[in-house]
């Protein structure tokens, strides 16, 4: 069923693989700030060089297998926020129609090149975030943080909407369990009880999350939630970041993308 | 004395008093327990324990102290709380993790919160359980486990809801045995008479958020 199957991901990504990878052997903070400089690379690319920025998967789909992941599986996960990212760049091929360059009898505008950027940014980005979470694990990843200095009420907030979402997710597969037994093997309800059953969840998810906070509040939570100590930086860990680094900025700096596009004019 | 009810009101709402007057005291290794129909305020009795609801007329206190004080952080330390549902208690990503979260907010070095953990573990015989995550767990292994969360911090009284409740005989004789191996002043709310007292030498009992009965739990006027 697909809310268990969710649970289970969900549950999966709380401490990340437990598989001995090349990967899991580094420390949470080097692939944090790994990612961080990933993403800021991306970002800071111009918005119509789609050519360039294409070479920036190389980072996942290297990283992928040294997690013990497919990059094909890491890929399909990043698909998830393609809704939301079509939503963000849909705009930019009606509003900038100047002409880029021709293929054949097709005019690309530079509307289509910043559309082609911003989902390429987004899929990548998310595909560096699921490398990053699989490897740490959603607690190891906060634990990081706290120790790169990031605001504990701010990591707090984190892990309690991760449990937050593993609280809704259970509370729904239990109402839905509940409904298949007694709904003789329907598979449409009205709009109306649907209404209904979204609102008893947030009631029920939310009652539960007061009953879990008091039971934090009795083991003396204080706003900050403890998870214990990180290894030690090591010189494994440095050499990757700086290795890491060096390649970004090779690829922001160094055009690659012209051997693909050698008759692009942007470039 | 280690725990004390002063004429102690609450209500959850102006108009309905769930609990009303109750006063009473409990010592060191008194092991009491707490009886009563649905609705009596058993719970909201042992919410009020440790300062999770603090009450609208009277005081608790707790080894002197009292709830609605700044003294919460010790008063937590004192009295450990046993919720009727363990996946309300259990919140953390593993077993091991869920035990030491009490004892790392009682700010413990980490080579003591192992200990601790361990020892836990130990007494409730769920050492091998250490590495799981709370959801993969049994009813059974859940209760033992969130009786663990609370053992880790030390609590002078451990006061426990319902503990038996959706257990099956095995895990209900495991639960017996371990609170019997315990020294620590327990309250514990139970509909199971043979289970009170068994354990318990002491009984209270509660009626529309009344006391109607405090003292040795062979005389408890039965049926409630």
């Amino acid at each position: 069923m697909k809310i268990q199957k969710a649970l289970l991901t969900l549950s999966s990504y709380q401490t990340g693989s437990e598989e001995k990878t090349i990967l899991s052997g580094l420390d949470s903070r080097a692939l944090i700030l790994v990612t961080l400089a990933y993403i800021i690379c991306i970002l800071s690319l111009p918005i119509e060089v789609p050519d360039v920025l294409i070479w920036f998967a190389i980072y996942p789909i290297m990283m992928a297998p040294l997690s013990g992941r497919s990059y094909t599986s890491v890929f399909i996960k990043s698909l998830y926020v393609l809704p939301f990212i079509l939503v963000i760049g849909i705009a930019n091929p009606f509003y900038d129609r100047r002409p880029a360059f021709e293929i054949g009898n097709m005019t690309v505008t530079y509307g289509w090149l910043s559309f082609l950027t911003i989902v390429l940014r987004g899929l990548l980005s998310v595909q560096a975030l699921i490398i990053l979470i699989g490897n740490c694990g959603f607690i190891g990843f906060c634990n990081a943080l706290i120790k790169l200095r990031v605001p504990k009420v701010l990591t707090t907030q984190l892990l309690l909407l991760y449990r937050y979402v593993g609280l809704l997710l259970q509370e729904a597969f239990n109402m839905h369990r509940a409904l298949t037994s007694r709904g003789y093997g329907k598979k449409s309800f009205p709009m109306k009880m649907w209404a209904t059953m979204v609102g008893s969840l947030l009631i029920h998810t939310y009652e539960r999350s007061k009953r879990i906070h008091y039971a934090m509040l009795s083991r003396g939570f204080n706003g900050s939630i403890p998870l214990g100590t990180l290894n030690k930086w090591r010189l494994g860990d440095s050499i990757f970041c700086v290795t890491c680094l060096a390649l970004f900025l090779f690829l922001s700096y160094f055009n690659l993308g012209q051997l693909l596009f050698p008759a692009n004019p942007s470039l | 004395m280690l725990l004390t009810f002063r004429n102690v009101y609450y209500s959850y709402d102006k108009n309905l008093d769930v609990l009303k007057g109750i006063d009473f005291s409990i010592g060191t290794g008194e092991k009491v327990a707490l009886l009563g129909l649905n609705g009596a305020g058993k719970s909201t009795l042992m919410l009020l324990t440790n300062g999770l609801l603090i009450p609208t007329k009277g005081e608790v206190l707790v080894n002197g102290l009292s709830t609605n004080s700044k003294n919460i952080g010790e008063i937590r330390k004192t009295v450990g709380l046993v919720f009727q549902n363990p996946d309300d208690q259990l919140f953390m990503h593993t077993v091991k993790d869920d035990v030491a979260f009490g004892p790392r907010n009682m700010n413990l070095s980490e080579n003591e919160v192992e200990e601790r953990v361990e020892k836990a573990l130990r007494l409730t015989g769920t050492g091998h359980l250490a590495s799981w995550h709370p959801f993969d767990l049994s009813g059974g292994q859940k209760k033992s486990v969130s009786i663990a969360t609370v053992l880790s911090m030390e609590p002078e009284l451990i006061v426990m809801d319902e503990p038996t409740s959706g257990l099956d005989y095995m895990a209900t004789q495991n639960f017996v045995e371990i609170v019997e191996s315990l020294s620590n002043s327990i309250i514990l709310s139970t509909h199971d008479m043979d289970l009170a007292r068994r354990l318990c030498t002491r009984a209270i009992v509660l009626k529309s958020g009344e006391f109607i009965y405090d003292g040795d739990i062979a005389s408890v006027p039965y049926p409630l």
